[in-house]
């Protein structure tokens, strides 16, 4: 656990793009909500491993949206639902019913459907407010935080000093 | 770009497809079990499985389905299951097999270990196991032994009893109460005065005066005759329902006895004897038969209730919509199925087929049918047709089978352990057919056994016992028609047979005798305890009589002043 914290620490002081740094999150947050068997999960997954997004960013942002994803369900079912059951989409569901490549990807499905669509909606949001908050950490906190006193007093203190090592050792 | 691609993560994707391929056949296994686990309430068990993808086929080796009631025995188990999928179909997550082969199916078969699964199960199997120790206590029709305790009896219906005579109380005091009103709505002797007084006064008038007041008077006088009149036809049909309740009340101690000696199963001495000795035997034969079924039936309506619950946390629920040909999630259009079906003392072959099962026969359009025929050496054949139709609420389902010279040895008739009844061998031929309809089931098996030879136990018990016994093992035909009523959930069982008079010949007057003394005792008992309130029942017509002379009084009355 020390290992991934430091392993993000260390992503986020390096000069990895901070768009590399969102889409690791954003793709976490797709396959976070999502549940775990959906069919487009296996994409997702080539999309992490495939592109140089950041692996333990994405593992912690996928346990994160994971535990946000069950708390969810109620809200994404009755999303889902509402979103199926429209009356003015009905158009739409029959013919993506019809089809083969959307009725293998589940998308009637309520559950599946509320979360990829709280999914999409929140996806620019954390797409640029990652890109955001990395920026700013950079610019003003980084300096900052090192120097304050609880950064001080975390290097001196037991569980601090051994996190400080592991971070020193991956810094070079 | 390029700095953007993970070469190797390529590499990992590929060998993370592999090792879910190669976990593909144990976790289909693992699903299947843990989802027949859940649905059967047992252990749910293959030894492996195969899919193979051009053409898409499954293979399930060796399917045991544990008994939920007897979780050292297979409520079925299957040697092989392969079917062919429509693999564009899965694609779409519809499991649609065109033909499926089931070889080797046998049912009730022992497991090697128990079935059981933690925390579901076995309350009930514990009853039934209690039950079967006990047997059924033969004293409580035989001679010499224990009969009905009238003051027990007495004491249990007390309440009962009163509430019955209090009805008939109740519906005495309304006819007498009734006959208060109608007096008191009579003419009264100031109406007389009143007539006479008018009739006084009219002496006194002019001719034309008195002409139109006495036709007057005659009209009013006659009204109230009628009145009294009317009450004739009502007096007579209120004594005769007094008497009809102080019939009834006479005769309730002797009704109440013959009641409640049916109720105990004595009521026609030896009608339903055979029923009483088998009824534990009885109620196991068709509780196994009807397991099965019980767990068929719940997955055969398809759509559970969903929406009233709402479905479980991160399943979500599947909309439908039109399509051009729709196809249920599962359907398996024709099932080939043999298989070896353990009966009486044979092993009967039998082959057939299933046809258009599926959870969701509304849309598929089809019912579900079966048909199966099967033969054992030793000539004993087996026919079964059945209809599953489920496409309509409420579903209806029909199974007829027929077995023509089955071979029964040491089938147990009655685990008393003062009679034991062991029919060690026969032939026997059954016909039977099951009718449920929406949960209410209708079912009769007929069966008729010839070359019958019994061994009925019974060495230390009492004279009449024995008798019992040596005319059960005299018997070498007999005829049993069982019927089960009730619901799929508490089936109620019938019985009759013949076995009931042989037994009726073997024991003769004496039971009559006893069941007779024991009816009489009731009765007696039931007379002293309700005797007072009855006897004030009795005497109520009499009342009546006293508004009869009253009626006839008021009509005199009448009569002499009518001008």
């Amino acid at each position: 656990m020390l290992g991934i914290l430091a392993r993000i620490l260390k992503v986020l002081n390096s000069e990895t793009s901070p768009a590399q740094i969102a889409a690791a999150v954003l793709l976490a947050l797709f396959m976070g909500l999502s549940p775990l068997g959906a069919p487009h999960n296996l994409f997702l997954l080539l999309l992490v491993l495939v592109l140089r997004v950041n692996l333990s960013l994405f593992l912690v942002s996928f346990a994160l949206f994971s535990g946000i994803a069950w708390l969810l369900d109620p809200l994404a079912h009755s999303l889902g639902k509402t979103l199926l059951e429209a009356g003015m989409l009905e158009g739409l569901w029959t013919a993506m019913y019809n089809t083969g490549f959307w009725r293998f990807l589940g998308f009637n499905n309520t559950v599946l459907l509320g979360q990829v669509v709280i999914a999409l909606l929140l996806a620019v949001p954390v797409f640029f407010g990652v890109i955001f908050i990395v920026r700013n950490y950079r610019e003003h906190l980084k300096a900052r935080i090192e120097k304050s006193r609880l950064m001080l007093a975390l290097k001196s203190s037991k569980w601090g000093g051994k996190f400080y090592d592991i971070y020193s050792s991956m810094s070079h | 770009m390029t700095q953007w691609i993970r070469w190797w993560g390529l590499g990992v994707f590929a060998a993370i497809i592999l090792v879910l391929w190669l976990v593909t056949n144990p976790l289909i296994e693992w699903s299947i079990e843990f989802a027949g686990t859940q649905a059967v309430g047992a252990k749910v068990e293959l030894d492996s499985v195969d899919l193979g993808l051009n053409p898409v086929t499954l293979k399930l080796n060796r399917l045991q389905v544990t008994n939920p009631n007897e979780p050292m025995r297979n409520i079925t188990e299957a040697g092989r299951i392969e079917m062919a999928l429509d693999g564009y179909a899965l694609m779409r997550r519809q499991f649609i097999a065109e033909t499926m082969a089931v070889e080797g199916l046998r049912f009730g078969t022992e497991r090697s270990e128990s079935g059981a699964i933690e925390g579901r199960l076995f309350s009930r199997k514990e009853e039934a196991g209690q039950d079967g120790d006990e047997g059924f206590d033969i004293g409580s029709v035989l001679p010499g032994m224990e009969m009905p305790d009238p003051d027990r009896i007495v004491d249990e219906e007390r309440e009962r009893l009163a509430g019955k005579v209090d009805e008939l109380d109740a519906e005495a005091r309304e006819i007498e109460q009734g006959w208060n009103d109608h007096i008191e709505s009579l003419p009264s002797g100031d109406s007389v005065d009143n007539y006479r007084e008018r009739w006084d006064e009219l002496k006194e008038k002019n001719p034309l005066s008195r002409v139109a007041g006495v036709r007057e008077l005659k009209k009013d006088i006659d009204g109230d005759l009628e009145r009294v009149s009317s009450l004739d036809d009502r007096l007579k049909s209120d004594r005769q329902r007094l008497s009809e309740l102080a019939e009834q009340a006479r005769n309730l101690p002797a009704r109440e006895a013959e009641r409640l000696m049916a109720a105990s199963g004595l009521d026609e001495g030896f009608q339903g004897v055979t029923r009483q000795l088998m009824g534990e035997q009885l109620s196991r034969w068709v509780d196994n038969g009807l397991t099965g079924y019980r767990l068929a039936s719940r997955h055969m309506a398809g759509r559970e209730t969903e929406e009233e619950t709402g479905p479980p946390r991160g399943e979500g629920e599947d909309i439908r919509f039109p399509e051009e040909e729709p196809l249920p999630g599962f359907l398996v259009k024709r099932a080939a199925v043999d298989g070896v079906a353990r009966m009486g003392a044979s092993n009967v072959d039998f082959d057939g087929s299933i046809r258009d099962i599926t959870r969701e026969p509304a849309i598929w359009g089809k019912p579900m049918t079966l048909e199966l025929d099967g033969t054992d050496e030793a000539g004993a054949t087996l026919e079964v047709d059945g209809t599953f139709d489920h496409r309509e609420e409420p579903g209806r389902d029909q199974l007829d089978f027929k077995v023509r010279q089955l071979t029964l040895k040491d089938a147990t008739f009655s685990g008393s352990s003062k009679l034991p009844i062991v029919l060690e061998e026969g032939k026997a031929n059954i016909d039977g057919n099951l009718s449920v309809t929406g949960g209410d089931l209708d079912a009769t098996v007929n069966t008729e056994v010839s070359q019958a030879s019994f061994a009925a136990g019974a060495e230390e018990s009492g004279e009449v016992v024995q008798r019992l016994a040596r005319a059960i093992e005299g018997v070498s035909s007999f005829r049993m028609d069982l019927g089960v009523g009730g619901t799929l959930g508490s089936p109620e069982i019938s019985l009759n047979s013949n076995l009931d008079q042989i037994i009726g010949k073997a024991l003769g007057d004496e039971v009559r005798g006893e069941l007779a003394e024991a009816r009489q005792a009731l009765e007696n008992r039931l007379r002293a305890e309700l005797g007072p309130e009855l006897e004030s029942l009795a005497g109520r017509q009499e009342a009546l009589d006293e508004y009869r002379e009253q009626i006839d009084q008021r009509r005199k009355a009448l009569k002499d002043i009518r001008p």
